[in-house]
């Protein structure tokens, strides 16, 4: 009982301790002992009458306490009014309000310095905090799996091939290292799939992943809501398994629980949903609404067509995860005898790839981001730079009153609280200002980045980026506000003279230089990056992606192979939609294409060869891209032909592969030096061989920044052809009207063919290519955008120290023009006093933009990151901003009346 | 803030909590939560003062005159952080006061009883 009640009276002791707080500081600071050890008895007394009692006595004196906490704030204002003006011992806590509202005052009196700190600063630093967020939440922050930091992509290069990576897995490959491997705990493969959910109303098509089950113990991730894929599809059974992303179950099913057992139709197989992910699961991407099992067929080695993730076993290293899966390779042989593993191993010469998943996620936006962290940083450099320029000549001002007050007695300690209050003030307001921009700059590029940028929709303001500008804003008003004590280091009487010392004895300048060289410089530096950016964006633009891109449509169908088994079910059906679509009023031309669209990425490839042209010994064949196509393909896309014809109705019409067209590139390298048209090729030395009519301009297949590729164009027949069956075709419309009118046209000619089929991936060729340029015209933006902001900063950086100095010199001046020199030759002085600061900098600029320009490497197409013209024209533009900036000063200096200074000084 | 020249006249009435603080202390200076239980003891536990109110009290009689903190007398105190609390010149003139007003009203009261009972 003791021990317990006197945990009541502990208990009770700390809350009614805690409640104190509502008294007003003063009474708190006499009488808080006494209230709670009157309270301590209290609660001891009633202690014997049992813990009720305690909870009584707490009660009534919180009660007691609540009623009389107004009437003591009352009697602790009156006693504040009738103090003021009377002397009193001030502790460092109330020295510190009054300090701060010294500081608010002053920081009220003087509305221009205290807006130019406050928006420099905090435009600099939103900068920086976005940037950094972004930096931390996309690059370093663990992915949100445990122990993430052993999952890894398993991927394969071919060298044989020209392939550095991506080439993926292939299914037997999985259950190979799957059996074999040691280092590895557990290991999956994937691939995308599109399943068509019909159910109620419209058919959708989803975006899924087909996965072998094991991916669940790979990410070892527990579903939010009833459990992963079973190990086991139910073929059996005749039902599938589907496991829901967690935002399809909010939208779709209004995250009822209910949807657990329901049965959705995908594809036209009925699909079992046996659980829900939580709402940050998001493997591979954020896109992925549904997982299917991909029950693995493991008789058979398949082609390189999935992709792997592997958890490595605690200890095991990536590279040696690697090493086990190299040396497990010439073992395939014994499993999968046969054309295939020799063809890969011998001829491809596949290797094993270990990469770090999250490495393998965020590597392709690294690099901008790391740019734009350079930008911010640099703009955050002269920010601060400016301010500090700013405080320091203001210390002038303000060393001689600090002089005076020191002179009447003040303690320095007390001056220096005095000058921090005023500092933390405006860096405090710069930094609210900064994370509110921040917030609302996150939350825009969330709501639609032009850039795929992963990871992005959880990204937010991050606490520790916010830690650290914090911290990092109180060192720096810390040492802003230290400048003027540190500059007042001479002598009591000299400072009091200071303020008409001459320019030889001012302490500070010499810093102010330093700070505007290294402005410019800076400036100088993200002027050259964003000029080399913007010209990567107008070369992207000057591009020509081989097909014309104006008033055309894209749209993609695709067939579920459970109701259009065949190929030539296929076939029928997309050739009655493209009749169907090229009646359309308004549709000039249409046509489709199999597997992608230019601009799509890499499609089916295989290689090629020539007839008559064996390839040597010690070399590999290349391998073409194989598109099939509808007839009229290259007149529609406008391809230009370049010789011969283009494919036509009846190319194929009986079911076999006759005649193809192939891509300008193809006929260089297969036919150098001759006509390719009657020549023939084939993917194997055995044949088929299949007769070349017509060369096509070259294409950007992948990204504009692309080498042509190899492309042969295959006519759409019933019959066997190279690729993947003709189930999904993308459809091309060329318009005489705006194309985004026809979109509800062309919904109704699909839905009237077969109501079950959407129309998925609606958009202008316009906009496929602005996809492309998009990421350059962002970053180039960005960087832009932090160039002006620091070229401005600098310049008036530059403006404020030499007109400043023009007002400090004006005895020296008027000396000298007493002493006969004319106005010309002082605004020559003061133009080369600038001309030396701006030359300074440029010449460190250009230094520094030779070494930082590098970083952007990669993000440049068409420009050297070292291009003089571009370093030139930027040099040249900033130095002419800089002459203006120093004119007016120049202008003021030659004004300067010598006889009127002169007797001011007398 | 109480003006101590109030209480000489009698007007306005002394507050039931202070009066009971300052019968409290006339019998010698006290710390806070002996005159809490003292009161308490002596009212049968009809007036219980509650730490905020007991101290608040307490300063504002402090403030008032009335009451003056005296170092805690000797040999006598366990805590010697315990402020005591002890009746000043102005303080006994108001608890007079107090004393008479009260003692006036019981006086009226008693003699309309009285003349009540004889009608």
């Amino acid at each position: 009982m003791s021990g317990s009640g006197s945990r009541i009276v502990r208990l009770a002791v700390a809350c009614y301790d805690r409640a104190l707080t509502i008294l007003p500081a003063s009474f708190l600071s006499r009488h808080r002992r006494e209230l709670r050890s009157c309270f301590g008895a209290l609660a001891r007394e009633a202690r014997g009458r049992g813990r009720f009692a305690v909870a009584g006595v707490l009660l009534r004196s919180l009660l007691d306490l609540v009623l009389r906490a107004p009437r003591e704030h009352r009697i602790a204002r009156r006693g504040r009014a009738a103090l003021r003006g009377a002397s009193r011992a001030a502790t460092f806590g109330s020295g510190l309000g009054l300090d701060l509202r010294h500081a608010l005052r002053r920081v009220r009196r003087q509305p221009a310095f205290t807006a130019t700190t406050v928006l420099t600063l905090g435009l600099a630093m939103a900068a920086a905090i976005t940037v950094l967020s972004l930096v931390h939440g996309v690059v370093l922050r663990p992915l949100p799996y445990p122990d993430s930091e052993r999952l890894v992509v398993v991927d394969h290069a071919a060298p044989g091939l020209d392939v550095d990576d991506g080439l993926g897995m292939a299914r037997g490959l999985w259950a190979h290292y799957r059996d074999g491997a040691r280092t590895l705990e557990e290991i999956a493969i994937y691939r995308f799939t599109e399943p068509t959910w019909t159910g109620d109303g419209e058919p959708v098509r989803l975006r899924g992943v087909s996965t072998t089950p094991s991916l669940g113990a790979v990410l070892g991730v527990t579903p939010q809501l009833g459990r992963w894929l079973p190990d086991e599809d139910g073929e059996r059974t005749g039902t599938g398994a589907v496991v829901l992303a967690h935002g399809l179950w909010q939208r779709r099913f209004g995250g009822s629980r209910a949807v657990l057992g329901s049965v959705l139709h995908l594809d036209g197989r009925p699909h079992e949903v046996v659980g829900v992910m939580p709402a940050d699961f998001a493997f591979p991407d954020r896109e992925v609404e549904v997982w299917l099992p991909w029950t693995v067929d493991t008789a058979t080695l398949g082609g390189f067509n999935s992709k792997g993730v592997a958890r490595l076993r605690a200890g095991s290293s990536q590279s040696a995860a690697a090493t086990e899966l190299r040396g497990l390779l010439p073992s395939l042989r014994d499993a999968y005898p046969g054309r295939t593993v020799e063809a890969y191993l011998d001829e491809a010469r596949i290797v094993p790839l270990v990469v770090p998943l999250l490495e393998r996620m965020v590597g392709g936006i690294r690099r901008t981001l790391w740019a734009l962290w350079g930008a911010a940083g640099f703009l955050l450099l002269v920010a601060v730079a400016n301010v500090t320029n700013l405080f320091l000549a203001r210390t002038e001002e303000g060393a001689r009153a600090i002089a005076l007050r020191e002179a009447l007695g003040a303690s320095r300690g007390r001056l220096y609280r005095g000058l921090v209050a005023e500092t933390v003030l405006l860096a405090g307001t710069a930094g609210a200002l900064a994370l509110a921009l921040a917030v609302l700059a996150l939350r825009a590029l969330r709501a639609g980045s032009p850039v795929p940028i992963p990871r992005l929709e959880t990204v937010g303001v991050d606490p520790v980026v916010v830690a650290w500008s914090v911290g990092g804003g109180g060192l720096v008003a810390a040492v802003l506000a230290a400048l003027p004590l540190l500059a007042g280091r001479r002598g009591l009487p000299a400072r009091l003279e200071g303020a008409r010392g001459n320019i030889s004895t001012h302490s500070g300048l010499g810093l102010r230089r330093i700070l505007v060289v290294l402005q410019m410089a800076a400036a100088l530096v993200l002027l050259v990056g964003s000029g080399l950016l913007l010209r990567t964006y107008h070369n992207l633009r000057a591009v020509e992606p081989g097909f014309d891109t104006r008033s055309a449509l894209a749209f993609e169908i695709g067939l579920p192979r459970a109701r259009y088994p065949h190929r030539a079910d296929a076939v029928r059906f997309h050739a009655r939609l493209h009749r169907e679509l090229a009646t359309l009023p308004g549709v000039e031309d249409a046509a489709a294409v199999g597997q992608c669209l230019p601009l799509t990425g890499p499609c089916w490839g295989d290689v090629l060869l020539a007839e008559g042209r064996p390839v040597p010994e010690s070399t590999s064949p290349p391998v073409a891209f194989f598109r099939t196509v509808t007839p009229g393909y290259h007149r529609t896309l406008g391809t230009p032909i370049l010789r011969g014809r283009g494919l036509r109705a009846g190319d194929g019409a009986d079911g076999g592969l006759r005649v193809a067209v192939v891509s300008a590139e193809t006929a260089r390298r297969l036919f150098p030096g001759r006509n390719p048209v009657g020549g023939r090729i084939s993917t194997s030395a055995e044949g088929p061989w299949v007769e070349v009519v017509g060369v096509a301009a070259d294409v950007k297949e992948d990204t504009l920044a692309d080498e042509p590729h190899l492309v042969v164009y295959l006519p759409l027949t019933e019959g066997e052809s190279p690729g993947p069956p003709p189930h999904k075709l993308h459809h091309v419309l060329r318009t005489s009207v705006v194309p985004t009118s026809l979109v509800p046209a062309v919904r109704r000619v699909v839905h009237e063919l077969d109501p079950l089929i959407p129309v998925a991936d609606l958009q202008t060729l316009e906009e496929l290519v602005a996809e492309e340029t998009a990421p350059a015209a962002f970053v180039s933006l960005l960087i832009g955008l932090a160039a002006a902001l620091t070229s401005l900063l600098g310049i008036v950086g530059l403006y404020a120290v030499v007109a400043w100095s023009v007002s400090r010199r004006r005895r020296e001046i008027g000396v000298r023009m007493a002493l006969g020199a004319r106005p010309g030759d002082v605004r020559w002085l003061v133009l080369g006093h600038g001309g030396r600061l701006v030359a300074s900098g440029l010449a460190l600029g250009l230094l520094g933009a030779g070494l930082a320009t590098r970083v952007l490497r990669g993000l440049l197409y068409g420009v050297d990151p070292v291009d003089p013209v571009t370093f030139g024209a930027v040099a040249l533009v900033l130095s002419a901003v800089a002459a203006a900036a120093l004119v007016l000063p120049a202008r003021r200096a030659a004004r300067v009346d010598p006889s009127r200074v002169l007797a001011e000084e007398g | 803030m109480m003006d101590m020249n109030s209480y000489r006249d009698g007007l306005p009435p002394l507050d039931p909590k202070c009066f009971h603080i300052l019968v409290s202390v006339a019998g010698g200076p006290s710390h806070g939560y002996a005159i809490r239980k003292e009161v308490e003891s002596r009212t049968d536990g009809a007036v219980r003062l509650w730490p905020a109110t007991l101290y608040g009290t307490l300063a504002e009689l402090v403030e008032g005159g009335l009451l003056v903190e005296t170092p805690s007398p000797a040999g006598e105190d366990d805590d010697p952080r315990r402020r005591y609390y002890a009746l000043t010149a102005a303080g006994q003139r108001a608890l007079a006061a107090e004393a008479s007003r009260l003692e006036g009203m019981a006086r009226t009261a008693r003699r309309r009883l009285a003349a009540g009972s004889s009608s």
